[in-house]
């Protein structure tokens, strides 16, 4: 399943830049007036098993852990994308594991492919730009987590809040 | 031309690795349309949302005051006030949404109708809101024993979609002031100060071109615009491989907005300016 989304997500991806028919330009912008506001998470951002007293760090690259969220919408469309994120996660007994994100934990591709238009960036800060001609935006979301040495077992959860503003209207 | 073709070629197998490392979608909310639009003629409409993911979705959706503006570093945001005053043309206490809250299926979508009751006496003019559409997971995954420490995160996802309705006659137009340019390494900065005209927000669509000494247009860039209150902007664009030089930068905007109702447009002149642009 996973798969053959992913086979039509690169069809539609690769298809994207190239030369396109009349009918086909016709439908692109009967799909553009009428294209939704969409987020997406495609992958949460896990630590797995961590071991007391030894800090656990995903990196923003990292493709099994790293948090990926997309962003879909009309081409040319100005959003702003902030995340709104925990300082600690809680196990089901009340006990709490210090998170923290660094200045580069975020990473933002707007273009998908030509010219290159992605960064780094503070999740603690915005995310604001274009969304390309495909009407794409993905977002990586890395960060660390530090547990105590006496760190209780158990399954620690917190939530983030990602908020998307359609900035056009 | 080799190196256009081998440029071609990394984007596309970069583009083609993440397209295949994407995995599906674990939560997917969204909202159509984007820019809702009612008036004392038609003062009920209807959004869509949807949940396009495999798990049940709980969403709320909320109408409060806010628009776009920005910050003293010219960084766009959208303005919230939860209790605006009287001289605010804010929508958000007559109009209401229904329902506020829905479980939505895997793949499925809900019809949320906006109603607007205004008070009377209401003056001619555009009054705001914006609908927050939040999605959570109805049954949020917790994996793994308790006999080791393990750590994941939840998420809501909030999308904020704006209102507007039109009362009797409304106008609009911007005018663009102290526009200025720098590069500032692989980055070119714009900034300038747009204020809107008349009793209704600007929608629009705003155009850079950064033009060469001989006139050619070597970089482009458009962008949604909406102003509705004065702002001093900054925008942003990469300048990656542009030859040092002298250049200018051109600033358009058009009331243009394909992916709106062309009805719901105002039109109004096209208003331009231009600015020069060392870099190197």
């Amino acid at each position: 399943m996973r798969r053959t989304l992913a086979i039509g997500m690169l069809a539609a991806v690769s298809l994207a830049p190239m030369g396109i028919s009349p009918a086909q330009a016709q439908d692109r912008e009967h799909h553009r007036v009428r294209l939704p506001l969409t987020a997406l998470a495609l992958s949460d951002l896990s630590f797995g098993t961590v071991l007391p007293g030894i800090p656990t760090s995903v990196s923003v690259l990292d493709v099994h852990q790293a948090g990926l969220f997309e962003i879909q919408g009309p081409s040319d469309a100005s959003v702003r994308v902030d995340f709104l994120l925990p300082t600690a996660l809680t196990s089901e007994e009340g006990a709490t594991l210090p998170i923290a994100f660094g200045h580069s934990d975020g990473y933002a591709d707007f273009s998908h492919g030509h010219p290159r238009r992605s960064r780094t960036f503070d999740p603690h800060r915005p995310v604001i730009g274009t969304l390309g001609p495909n009407g794409h935006l993905f977002v990586w979301l890395g960060g660390t987590v530090q547990p105590d040495r006496a760190q209780a077992r158990g399954r620690y959860r917190a939530t983030i809040a990602l908020t998307v503003y359609n900035l056009g209207s | 031309m080799r190196p256009r073709i081998a440029a071609a070629l990394r984007v596309a197998v970069s583009a083609g690795a993440v397209a295949i490392l994407l995995p599906a979608a674990i939560e997917a909310v969204y909202v159509s349309p984007t820019a809702v639009f009612m008036d004392d003629r038609a003062p009920s409409t209807q959004v869509t949302i949807g949940n396009a993911s495999d798990s049940a979705e709980e969403a709320t959706v909320e109408i409060r005051f806010g628009f776009p503006d920005a910050d003293s570093a010219g960084t766009p945001f959208v303005r919230m006030i939860d209790d605006p005053d009287s001289t605010m043309p804010s929508a958000a206490d007559w109009v209401r949404a229904f329902p506020q809250r829905v479980l939505l299926p895997p793949k499925s979508q809900q019809i949320v109708r906006l109603l607007a009751q205004p008070p009377a006496g209401l003056r001619d003019g555009e009054y705001w809101a914006r609908l927050i559409v939040t999605g959570q997971r109805a049954s949020p995954q917790v994996a793994g024993a308790d006999t080791v420490v393990r750590a994941g995160l939840n998420l809501v996802i909030r999308l904020v979609a704006s209102v507007s309705f039109r009362k009797g006659g409304v106008s609009t137009g911007v005018a663009v002031s102290d526009l200025t340019a720098e590069a500032e390494g692989d980055s070119l900065t714009v900034w300038s100060h747009l204020e809107r005209r008349g009793n209704a927000a600007y929608l629009g669509t705003v155009d850079f071109e950064l033009v060469n000494a001989a006139g050619a247009t070597v970089r482009s860039w458009s962008s949604t615009l909406a102003v509705y209150v004065p702002m001093r902007r900054r925008f942003s664009f990469p300048l990656d491989s542009i030859a040092p030089g002298d250049y200018r930068v051109r600033m358009r905007l058009r009331a243009e907005r394909p992916d709106l109702p062309a009805e719901r447009v105002l039109k109004v002149p096209t208003v331009t300016d231009s600015v020069p642009l060392r870099i190197g």
